[in-house]
């Protein structure tokens, strides 16, 4: 792993988290650039990076990221950011979901969930926030067609949008995999969502329904 | 000047004949355009005349046929008694030079009661010439202010032009205090952002491993180590909210919040207070905030081993010195500096930085006692009648009833804007005084922006 984030307070503590949890921090770094250097130095498997990082105190952070997965695809990245920029979402949505996480900072807090997330990224999955999937459903366009959801079929698209695989919703809803599956089935009816059986595809596709 | 005030004369003559031509050569219209070429070009004369050699610069083109009156009028007849007197004066000097050059001095008798002198001829001609060219030499001077005033008086700004130039001055400084708004907001993000929430983020981060955490001597460590960091939130939580505002300004004071900010420097800081009372509360904010950055600034980029904040008052005004003996090199257009000399143009003062490379720094920001916004009390006499008797009296309520309506910006803003015409009146009645230090106010606003 690698880790990108100006406060010295954050990294520490960040550090000593995935310590915890058995991750190796192969290097702690407080700039986009030296970020870069990293990455390209270790080939780590994620890169957990802050949105806001010097030189110049804006989205340096998510520039970067955008350049690692770029030139790096097989580096998992998960975006940290202070604030659920909808904009700052979009612009790391624009290509592949594979091994792609945007959290809200504050996530952190919450280590089983922010590990999880971690992992998923790791493995290729994805990881959005709760918030920014709170976010795409109050503003898309298409409030009609999911309000044609059942409630239990609301929730599990919700889980489908921060990149849950159908087991994690089961175990998340205390439910059983094939009801899961059921529900999925019944989401993509409903909102005519293409039929990919690549699940990062799939994360990918619902979230450009909801984003338009 | 003496050449000006001579050559004022032949062209007093010229404009006296110019005159007495014009006007009646004005009753025809086809003469007419010649008279405005004939006009245009003796302006021309006499403006190149005014900045060549008395000095003065004119403005404005348009002076008309009253300027020239007043100007033939004074120019003929000083010139005359200035070249009389220069005459006469040459004459007496050169004949008592003369007479006692060649020994043919007489001898004159004064006799007077009480004084009885036997001084000869060449000698009175010398005493009397040398008095008529003194006399002469300051008659040119008066002859020289009395053009210039005429030049203010005819050709220099009106009333329109000084009210043009103070409007241009107000709507700069509010667009400047506006940044200045915007920049303070950044600045107050910032320091949530980079501290108190960093901090927050990583105390929560610190209780999720300790809840994560499956070893009771881990658990409890690591509950220590967030105890801790929740007392640092709280610090840095208390030091945010102090740099915003600090509340002991409103409570205790000036001299208090200086104390404060002294006591927190690394670097010694000495205040010496010469104000007699506390200024209003925008006045003592903007002081506050002038000193206080002046001393950030001093320890963190000129690496000052020494502050003195000296605050001294006059009838008018209040100002604060603020200076150190860091490295200088402090540039007025910076960040915390441009925000200061926006907020003290705003109110009407005046702000300067003096900081060569190499020291020592000077900042000091002067501000009229009564800022733009009138007195102290007129923010409550505005919209007071119109809480009461909102329609009842006739004029007094328009302006208070929107006031009370929408809040407390609006009566601001109206006396804001009766305050500056009455400042306006006042600078007007106490003489060239006022309208200096806000001439010297938008000069430092310049070479600040």
């Amino acid at each position: 792993m690698i880790l990108a984030d100006d406060s010295v307070l954050l990294r520490e503590g960040l550090t000593r988290l995935l310590d915890d949890a058995g991750h190796e921090v192969v290097a702690a770094v407080g700039d986009a650039p030296a970020l870069l250097a990293a990455v390209e130095h270790h080939r780590p498997d994620v890169a957990v990076i802050d949105v806001r990082m010097p030189p110049g105190h804006k989205d340096d952070g998510l520039r970067a990221a955008l350049e690692i997965r770029d030139r790096h695809p097989g580096v998992g990245v998960l975006v940290l950011s202070q604030y659920v920029e909808q904009h700052y979402a979009a612009r790391l949505m624009a290509g592949s979901t594979r091994g792609l996480g945007y959290l809200l900072k504050d996530r952190v807090s919450e280590v089983a969930d922010f590990l999880d997330s971690l992992e998923r990224v790791r493995a290729g999955g994805t990881a959005f926030d709760p918030e920014v999937v709170r976010q795409l459903l109050a503003r898309t366009t298409h409030a009609d067609p999911l309000s044609g959801l059942s409630p239990r079929e609301g929730e599990v698209l919700r889980h489908l949008a921060q990149g849950f695989v159908n087991a994690a919703i089961a175990e998340r809803l205390h439910v059983s995999l094939s009801t899961v599956e059921k529900h999925v089935n019944a989401i993509v009816e409903k909102l005519d969502l293409p039929r990919d059986p690549d699940y990062s595809r799939r994360v990918l596709a619902i979230l450009r329904y909801l984003d338009t | 000047m003496l050449a000006g005030v001579v050559l004022g004369m032949a062209l007093g003559l010229v404009e006296l004949v110019f005159l007495c031509v014009a006007w009646p050569a004005c009753l025809v219209p086809a003469a007419r355009p010649a008279v405005v070429r004939g006009l245009d070009r003796l302006m021309a004369l006499e403006r190149a005349r005014l900045s060549g050699w008395l000095g003065h610069e004119v403005a404005r083109r348009d002076g008309g046929y009253g300027f020239l009156a007043a100007r033939a009028a004074l120019g003929v007849l000083g010139g005359y008694l200035c070249a009389a007197g220069l005459f006469l004066g040459g004459l007496l000097l050169v004949g008592g030079l003369w007479d006692l050059a060649w020994g043919r001095a007489e001898p004159v008798p004064v006799n007077l009661p009480g004084v009885r002198i036997v001084t000869s001829s060449g000698l009175l001609g010398l005493t009397g010439g040398a008095v008529l060219l003194a006399l002469v030499a300051l008659m040119t001077l008066a002859v020289g202010s009395l053009e210039r005033r005429l030049a203010d008086h005819f050709l220099g700004p009106g009333s329109h032009e000084l009210m043009r130039r103070r409007i241009a001055e107000l709507t700069a400084t509010r667009s400047g205090i506006v940044r200045a708004v915007d920049d303070e907001r950044r600045r107050i993000e910032r320091d949530l952002h980079d501290g108190v929430q960093q901090r927050g983020v990583a105390l929560a981060m610190l209780l999720g491993r300790a809840r994560h955490s499956a070893d009771p001597g881990a658990t409890t460590e690591l509950v220590a180590q967030a105890y801790t960091e929740s007392r640092q939130l709280l610090d840095e939580l208390r030091s945010v909210a102090w740099r915003i505002y600090p509340t002991a300004l409103d409570e205790l004071g000036l001299r208090a919040a200086l104390a404060g900010v002294a006591d927190r420097s690394s670097v010694p800081v000495t205040v010496h207070d010469g104000l007699a009372g506390r200024p209003v509360s925008e006045v003592e904010t903007a002081l506050y905030f002038v000193a206080r950055e002046a001393i950030t600034n001093a320890i963190k980029h000129a690496g000052a081993r020494d502050i003195l904040v000296v605050l001294t008052e006059d009838e008018r005004a209040v100002s604060v010195v603020i200076s150190d003996d860091g490295s200088g090199g402090a540039d007025p257009a910076g960040g915390g500096l441009s925000g200061l000399a926006r907020r003290v143009l705003a109110m009407d003062g005046d702000f300067t930085v003096e900081s060569p490379p190499g020291g020592p720094t000077k900042i000091a920001a002067t501000l009229p006692k009564t800022p733009p916004g009138g007195s102290p009390e007129a923010p409550e006499t505005v919209p007071g009648p119109s809480g009461g008797v909102s329609g009842a009296a006739p004029s007094g309520p328009r302006t208070g009833s929107s006031g009370s309506g929408t809040g407390s910006s609006r009566p601001r803003a109206e006396s804001s804007g009766s305050g500056a015409g009455s400042r306006r009146s006042g600078a007007g009645s106490s003489g060239p005084g006022m309208a200096s230090s806000s001439g010297s106010g938008s000069g430092a606003g310049a070479s600040c922006g």
